[in-house]
C-alpha cells in the first residue's frame, strides 16, 4: 500500500471509486501479468498441463508398484551404528558449516557496508563474494570439494560453510548500513579510532542482529545439509543414495522419514534457543518486512515456544545481551541469570562446535592439501571459449526456470485457500487450525530433494518430477507466510464485511483477502526467486533440469562444461532475484 | 479498498485463465505391447569415460531407425542413476537400455522383464570384458587383498559392478566382510571410480578400488586419469600396466577377474518378440564400425571415425547366460536384492 497514492485518490462520481492507473500501478500489474503468463507456459514447458497429469495417472498402477515395494519403511538394525554415525556427521556438516559461514560472512558482510568501508574497490569485491556465494547452490559447492578434499565431512562443512557466506553477508551488510550513526558519534568524539569505532560503535548495536541471522542460517542449514551426501560429501545423503541406488526402497523410505525428524528436532532446539537468547523480542532484519523471518522462524518457535516462555517465564524485562563484550573496563556487569543463561548457551554452542570439528576428524593436513589443489582446479573449471555452451546446456537453463515457475504457481493455487484454514483468526475451528498448522510445519521439515528421492523413484525422473517435488516444498513455505500475513489483518474491516451479513467465504475474500493481497504478492515473489534457486540442482537427483549436465559434467570429469554450467546457473538465479527485487519494492 | 476488488476480479480471470490454458494443451498417447512400434525409448545414464549421453550412440540409433522397418522415432531417455533405468523399464517407460552388468542382473531380479540385445566391444574379436583394480599409495604397507584387514577400503558404489559386486567377492574370498556395517574393514563409499582413486591419493582411504580405465587404455596407453592430470603415474604390481612408474600416485595390487561387458538390455514387456529378433539381429550384425564406415554412415579409419557407437567398436550377440557369473559373484556375496 502507497500511502501517497491513496492519497491521490479523487472520487468524481459516486460509482467509479476505484484507484487511477498511475504508472506505478501499471508496472505493477504489467509485471505481475507477465508472471502469471509466465507461470501458464511454464506449466506446458514441465509438461503438467492436463494431458501430462492423465499420463500420471496412467501410470498409477506402476507407481502403485513400487510404492508397495517402499511400504513399510524401516531402518535395518544392523546398519544402525552407520546411520547414527552418518546422522551425527550431518549435524556435525551443518553445525560447523554455518560456524564457517558465519566467520567468514560477518566480516565481508562489514567490509562491503558503505558506512563502514570507505573504500569502493573493497567494498565491491566483498559484494561480489557474497553474491557469488549465494547464488550458487551448496550442492553444486560439495560436487567441486569432492574433488578437492576427498569424500566426507570436510567437502560437506566446506559447502555449507562458503554457500552461507551469501546470506550472512548479505543480512550483515544490510544490518551495518541501517544502524543508528549516534552511538558511533559518540565513540568517535571520544577520540577512538577505527577498530575501537567498530567494536564500540558498531559491533555493540549488531550483536542481536548476528545471533539472529546465524540461528535463521543454522535452521536452512539443517535442511539443506542431509542430501549433500548424495554427491560424496558426508553424512546421511551417502546412506540415502546408497539404499536408492540398490533399490531397497523400504530402507530409503525409512531413512527419508528419519532425515524429516532430525529436521523438526533441529528446528525445535533451534527455536528454543533463538527464545533463551534473544527472549520474545523479534529481532527484526533491515530491509526486510518481519514476516520473510517468520517464514523461517516462526512456525518453529512455536512447538517450542512453551518451554522457551518456560525458560525465560522469571523475568520480565528483555536480556542483556553479552554486556560485558561493551562494559566499562572497570565495571563488570553483575551475574544476572541473563547474562547466566546468554553464557551458558554460548559456552554450549562453543562446546558443540568443538565436537563438530573434532569427532568427524577433521585434519589440518586436509584442508591444506585441498586448498593447495583450489587454483588449478578452478582454472580447470574456466572454460578457455564457448564450446561448452550447447542447445542442450540452454534449454536444460530454461526447464529450470520453468520448474521454479510451475512449482511456485502450483503451490499458490493450493497454498492461497489452505492458509486461511492455518490461520488462528479465519480458521473454522481451533482443531482445523491446529491440524492445518501441523501438517504445514511438517511438509516445511521435509528438504524438497529429499521428495525429489522418493519421487523421481515413484514416478520417474523428468521435469515433473521434479516440479511436483518442489511445489510440495514451496506449499509449505507460502503457506506459512500468507497464514501469517491473514493473521495481521486488520478486524475492523472484517466486522465491516461481517455486518453487512456475508458468510465465512464471502468475508474471507471480500474482507481479508484484498487486505494480506499485497503482502502475498511480495512474499511469492520473494518464493519464485527461492524456487528457481531449488530447481537448479533437481536434476542432480533425476527430478530435471540443468542439474543433470551438472552432475554428468562433473562426473564425466567434462571440467570446462562443470565450470560453465555454474556459471549460467549464478547468471540465472542473479538476475531472478534483481527483478523479484525490482517488482517486490515497486509493490511495498 | 476498490483497488482490492479489482484484484480479486483479476485473481478469478486468472485461474479461469489457467484453468483454460492446462485443459486446452492435453493431449492423449497410447502404448500397445503386442503391436509393432513406430517409436522406442532408449535409456542410458552418464558414465565416467563418456561424452554427450545422447550423442555417444547417435550411429547406433541411425543405423536402428533405417533397418528395422517402421522404426521411425528411438527417444532418449536419460536416467542420473541405473535405479531410474531400472524403474524406467520395470514401469514400462523405457523400451531399451545401456547397463552396466550388475544393475542388469538387479533390474531382472527387481521384476524387469529383460533380455540381452547386444554387448558393446572393442573390435569383432575383443574379449568383452574389463577388470577392476585395487591401488593403494607407492609406499602404502597395503600390498595385496589380504593386507585390508582394519583398513579404510574405498569402494564405488553399492551398485557398481567393478567398483563394488567384484572387489566384495574378493575380499570375501580373502576372509574378509565387504559389507557396509564390515567390522573387518572400514568400507567408505566414494560415488565415482575418479573420487575413489584421488581419495587414495588424498590419504583418505588406505586403498581403493576402480575400473582399469581409469589408470590405463584399451590400448595400454594412460587410461582416464593419468591422461586427465589427476594422478601422475601407476606402478603395477601384478601386471604391466604401469603410467609413468617413476612419478606413481598409485600402485596396482590386485585385480579382479575378467567382468562381463555391460548389455544394451531390451525390455521384453514393452516389445513383441518379433521386433526384438530383428532389434538384436541389426544390433550385433550392422551396428559397428565395419558396417557404418562402408554404408556412409560416419567416416574415417577403423581406427579413427567419426562412428559414435560409445568409443567402442560395435555390439557382439550374447545370451542372458552371459551375466551368470556376476549372478554368482551376486550371490556369493549376498548383496542387497541379489536373493
Amino acid at each position: 500500500m502507497n500511502s501517497s497514492n491513496l492519497g491521490k485518490i479523487k472520487v468524481s462520481h459516486p460509482e467509479k471509486v476505484s484507484k487511477p492507473w498511475t504508472l506505478q500501478r501499471g508496472q505493477i500489474w504489467f509485471s505481475l501479468l507477465a508472471i502469471f503468463g509466465l507461470f501458464v507456459w511454464s506449466i506446458s514447458r514441465v509438461d503438467l498441463s492436463v494431458g501430462g497429469i492423465v499420463e500420471i495417472f496412467e501410470g498409477w498402477p506402476e507407481t502403485r508398484n513400487l510404492l508397495s515395494r517402499m511400504v513399510p519403511p524401516f531402518i535395518p538394525s544392523e546398519d544402525f551404528t552407520v546411520i547414527t554415525k552418518a546422522a551425527l556427521d550431518t549435524f556435525f556438516i551443518a553445525f560447523a558449516g554455518t560456524a564457517l559461514g558465519i566467520v567468514l560472512g560477518v566480516p565481508l558482510g562489514l567490509l562491503s557496508a558503505r558506512n563502514l568501508m570507505p573504500f569502493a574497490p573493497v567494498r565491491a569485491l566483498a559484494r561480489a563474494i557474497i553474491v557469488f556465494s549465494r547464488a550458487t547452490p551448496a550442492l553444486v559447492f560439495a560436487i567441486c570439494f569432492v574433488r578437492l578434499y576427498g569424500i566426507g565431512v570436510l567437502p560437506g562443512l566446506l559447502a555449507i560453510g562458503i554457500h552461507s557466506i551469501g546470506m550472512i553477508g548479505k543480512l550483515i551488510t544490510d544490518a551495518a548500513e541501517e544502524i543508528d550513526p549516534g552511538p558511533r558519534e559518540g565513540v568517535v568524539a571520544t577520540g577512538a579510532g577505527p577498530l575501537q569505532d567498530l567494536y564500540t560503535g558498531v559491533w555493540s548495536q549488531m550483536v542481536p542482529t548476528v545471533i539472529s541471522i546465524s540461528l535463521y542460517r543454522l535452521e536452512i542449514d539443517f535442511r539443506s545439509a542431509p542430501i549433500l551426501g548424495w554427491v560424496g560429501a558426508g553424512g546421511i545423503g551417502l546412506i540415502l543414495r546408497g539404499y536408492a541406488g540398490s533399490l531397497r526402497y523400504q530402507e530409503m523410505l525409512g531413512i527419508t522419514i528419519l532425515i524429516v525428524v532430525l529436521v523438526i528436532l533441529l528446528e525445535i532446539l533451534s527455536a528454543i534457543t533463538r527464545h533463551a537468547l534473544l527472549g520474545k523480542t523479534e529481532t527484526k532484519l533491515p530491509g526486510k518486512p518481519s514476516k520473510f523471518l517468520d517464514l523461517f522462524f516462526g512456525d518453529q518457535a512455536r512447538p517450542g515456544k512453551k518451554v522457551a516462555d518456560w525458560m525465560i517465564s522469571k523475568s520480565s524485562n528483555e536480556p542483556k545481551l553479552k554486556t560485558r563484550n561493551h562494559a566499562d573496563r572497570t565495571l563488570t556487569p553483575p551475574w544476572t541469570r541473563e547474562r547466566v543463561k546468554v553464557n551458558s548457551v554460548g559456552l554450549i554452542f562453543f562446546i558443540l562446535l568443538i565436537f563438530s570439528i573434532v569427532i568427524p576428524d577433521i585434519a589440518a593436513s586436509k584442508i591444506v592439501n585441498g586448498s593447495q589443489k583450489l587454483p588449478s582446479f578452478i582454472a580447470r573449471l574456466t572454460p578457455n571459449d564457448w564450446s561448452w555452451f550447447t542447445d542442450r546446456i540452454f534449454s536444460d537453463m530454461v526447464d529450470t526456470i520453468a520448474i521454479g515457475l510451475a512449482a511456485t504457481g502450483i503451490a499458490l493455487l493450493f497454498a492461497v485457500p489452505f492458509s486461511f484454514l492455518a490461520a488462528s483468526n479465519t480458521a473454522p475451528g481451533r482443531l482445523v487450525y491446529l491440524i492445518s498448522r501441523f501438517f504445514m510445519l511438517l511438509v516445511r521439515c521435509v528438504p524438497e530433494l529429499v521428495v525429489a528421492v522418493v519421487f523421481v523413484a515413484a514416478i520417474g525422473p523428468g521435469p515433473k518430477t521434479g516440479t511436483l517435488a518442489l511445489a510440495i516444498g514451496m506449499f509449505g513455505f507460502i503457506t506459512k507466510l500468507f497464514a501469517d500475513s491473514i493473521e495481521e489483518a486488520r478486524q475492523g474491516i472484517r466486522d465491516g464485511v461481517n455486518s453487512t451479513g456475508a458468510n465465512r467465504l464471502q468475508e474471507s475474500v471480500t474482507g481479508v483477502l484484498p487486505q494480506v493481497a499485497p503482502s502475498m504478492v511480495s512474499n511469492s515473489l520473494y518464493l519464485l526467486d527461492v524456487a528457481i534457486r531449488s530447481s537448479t540442482i533437481l536434476g542432480i537427483v533425476g527430478g530435471g533440469g540443468i542439474g543433470f549436465l551438472l552432475m554428468s559434467a562433473a562426473k564425466r570429469l567434462y571440467f570446462e562444461t562443470l565450470g560453465g554450467i555454474i556459471f549460467c546457473i549464478f547468471v540465472v538465479v542473479y538476475l531472478v532475484e534483481i527483478i523479484a527485487t525490482w517488482i517486490r519494492r515497486k509493490i511495498i | 479498498m476498490k483497488r482490492n476488488l479489482s484484484f480479486k476480479r483479476m485473481l478469478a480471470v486468472a485461474l479461469s485463465l489457467f484453468m483454460l490454458t492446462a485443459v486446452t494443451s492435453a493431449c492423449g498417447s497410447d502404448d500397445d505391447s503386442s503391436a509393432w512400434p513406430s517409436k522406442i525409448t532408449f535409456g542410458a545414464v552418464p558414465a565416467e569415460d563418456a561424452g554427450e549421453l545422447a550423442t555417444l550412440y547417435d550411429t547406433t540409433m541411425s543405423i536402428l531407425k533405417d533397418e528395422i522397418d517402421g522404426l521411425e522415432e528411438i527417444d532418449f531417455f536419460e536416467a542420473s542413476e541405473y535405479a531410474g533405468l531400472i524403474e524406467g523399464l520395470i514401469a514400462g517407460r523405457v523400451d531399451a537400455a545401456q547397463f552396466g552388468g550388475f544393475s542388469y542382473v538387479l533390474a531382472t531380479q527387481t521384476g524387469a522383464k529383460l533380455d540381452v540385445a547386444g554387448v558393446l566391444v572393442d573390435g569383432p574379436d575383443a574379449i568383452p570384458g574389463y577388470r577392476s583394480y585395487l591401488v593403494t599409495k607407492p609406499g602404502s604397507d597395503v600390498n595385496g587383498i589380504d593386507d585390508l584387514r582394519g583398513k579404510k577400503v574405498c569402494f564405488v558404489d553399492p551398485g557398481s559392478t567393478s567398483g563394488f559386486l567384484f572387489p566384495s567377492e574378493g575380499l570375501l574370498s580373502a576372509g574378509m566382510d565387504p559389507s557396509e556395517t564390515s567390522t573387518d574393514i572400514d568400507p567408505i563409499f566414494a560415488g565415482g571410480h575418479d573420487v575413489a582413486v584421488l581419495s587414495v591419493v588424498n590419504g583418505d582411504c588406505d586403498a581403493g578400488f576402480a575400473a582399469d580405465v581409469f589408470f590405463v587404455n584399451k590400448d595400454g596407453g594412460p587410461g582416464i586419469l593419468v591422461k586427465g592430470g589427476d594422478i601422475n603415474g601407476v606402478i603395477d604390481d601384478v601386471g604391466d600396466d604401469d603410467q609413468n612408474p617413476e612419478n606413481a600416485d598409485v600402485r596396482i595390487i590386485w585385480k579382479t577377474e575378467y567382468i562381463a561387458s555391460p548389455p544394451t538390455a531390451i525390455n521384453t514387456a514393452t516389445l513383441p518378440a518379433d521386433f526384438i529378433a530383428k532389434f538384436k539381429e541389426v544390433l550385433n550384425t550392422k551396428a559397428n564400425v565395419d558396417y557404418a564406415l562402408a554404408n556412409g554412415y560416419c567416416t574415417g579409419t577403423p581406427e579413427e571415425n567419426t562412428c559414435s557407437f560409445r568409443d567402442d567398436w560395435g555390439y557382439i550377440a550374447k545370451s542372458d547366460s552371459f551375466y551368470d557369473g556376476i549372478r554368482k559373484v551376486c550371490e556369493v556375496t549376498k548383496a542387497s536384492k541379489c536373493d
